[in-house]
């Protein structure tokens, strides 16, 4: 599989963004986690679940991106006794983009409020057949991840034009940012500073989401 | 406007806190401005959860009060509402 193009002054940089937004994807999912425990309120417990599987990714891409960075995938298959390097990139890249797509299909199940499960397995499956069966699998990822995110923005839209509250703006906002971002992405292999943007828009994202839950929480 | 379960949580235990922590359930149901079913239906799950505690006195007579638990949620409870909201996750 190809591999984003990131700016060699970036390097290092984007791991460190990356390890960022775990963080914030794991307090949310925690949060949501335990309202779901004091309210019973389910889509509570999937929506924790979204957050978790997003949260692994980015531990996973910033886990790949801090072997670039330290050049240490070499060393690593090494130690691991795996003797194809790009095999091992394969798989990490592969496994970031099962946990984002997982999260992002989970995240739209839980704003579709529906309780139809097949629906849940034929968007996970529909989404992973695109990815696998096409000749550009890092292109189809990003425009599997795209759509989601686009999707999502609009319930958070819909969700904010019902309700005109701060947190339902931030979110809205967050969301938005993360379709401009997925959309950078998509673009950035062909240039690295797309690569950057995508990663600033992601953290704009990301820093609007811990905003609303500090505002929340005080 | 019609209530949902957070709402309804929040106001069982809001009563009890209130009330000094220490209520007959025909009170609760009173304060609480549910149905003698439903309350059951609330109370059993507030004991499954341990946000409240039943204790029996005499005549088999029953009281309820918060516990630690509980008391956590009433001080979490305007964060949970907002991020339920916030995220449009009600049922």
């Amino acid at each position: 599989m190809d591999f984003p193009i990131c700016p060699t002054w970036f390097l290092g940089f984007d791991a460190i963004f990356e390890l960022a937004f775990a963080i914030v994807a794991f307090t949310i999912a925690l949060f949501a986690y335990k309202v779901y425990r004091y309210s019973g309120v389910k889509q509570g417990r999937l929506f924790a679940a979204s957050f978790t599987f997003l949260g692994i990714a980015y531990v996973l891409q910033s886990l790949f991106n801090m072997l670039t960075w330290r050049n240490a995938h070499e060393q690593l298959c090494s130690a691991l006794r795996i003797s194809s390097v790009a095999i091992f990139q394969d798989i990490m890249i592969y496994s970031f983009f099962l946990f984002l797509i997982l999260g992002l299909v989970t995240l739209f199940y839980v704003t579709m409020k529906t309780k139809r499960q097949r629906l849940y397995w034929l968007l996970v499956a529909l989404s992973f057949a695109t990815i696998i069966l096409s000749p550009h699998p890092l292109v189809a990822s990003y425009l599997v991840a795209l759509i989601f995110y686009l999707w999502i923005f609009l319930h958070f839209v819909q969700n904010y034009s019902r309700k005109h509250k701060r947190g339902s703006l931030l979110v809205m906002f967050a969301f938005g940012l993360f379709v401009l971002s997925a959309t950078q992405f998509l673009f950035g292999k062909t240039g690295g500073i797309l690569y950057v943007l995508a990663h600033i828009f992601q953290l704009g994202g990301y820093v609007l989401l811990l905003v609303n839950f500090y505002v929340m929480k005080k | 406007m019609k209530r949902n379960r957070l709402d309804i949580i929040h106001d069982i235990l809001i009563v009890l806190k209130e009330r000094g922590n220490n209520m007959k359930p025909t009170h609760i149901l009173y304060k609480s401005n549910l149905s003698h079913k439903m309350l059951k239906l609330y109370l059993g799950e507030l004991m499954e959860k341990e946000l409240v505690r039943e204790e029996a006195i005499k005549d088999g007579k029953k009281r309820y009060s918060l516990t630690p638990k509980g008391f956590d949620f009433l001080r979490e409870f305007s964060a949970m509402k907002g991020f339920i909201e916030s995220y449009g996750l009600e049922e």
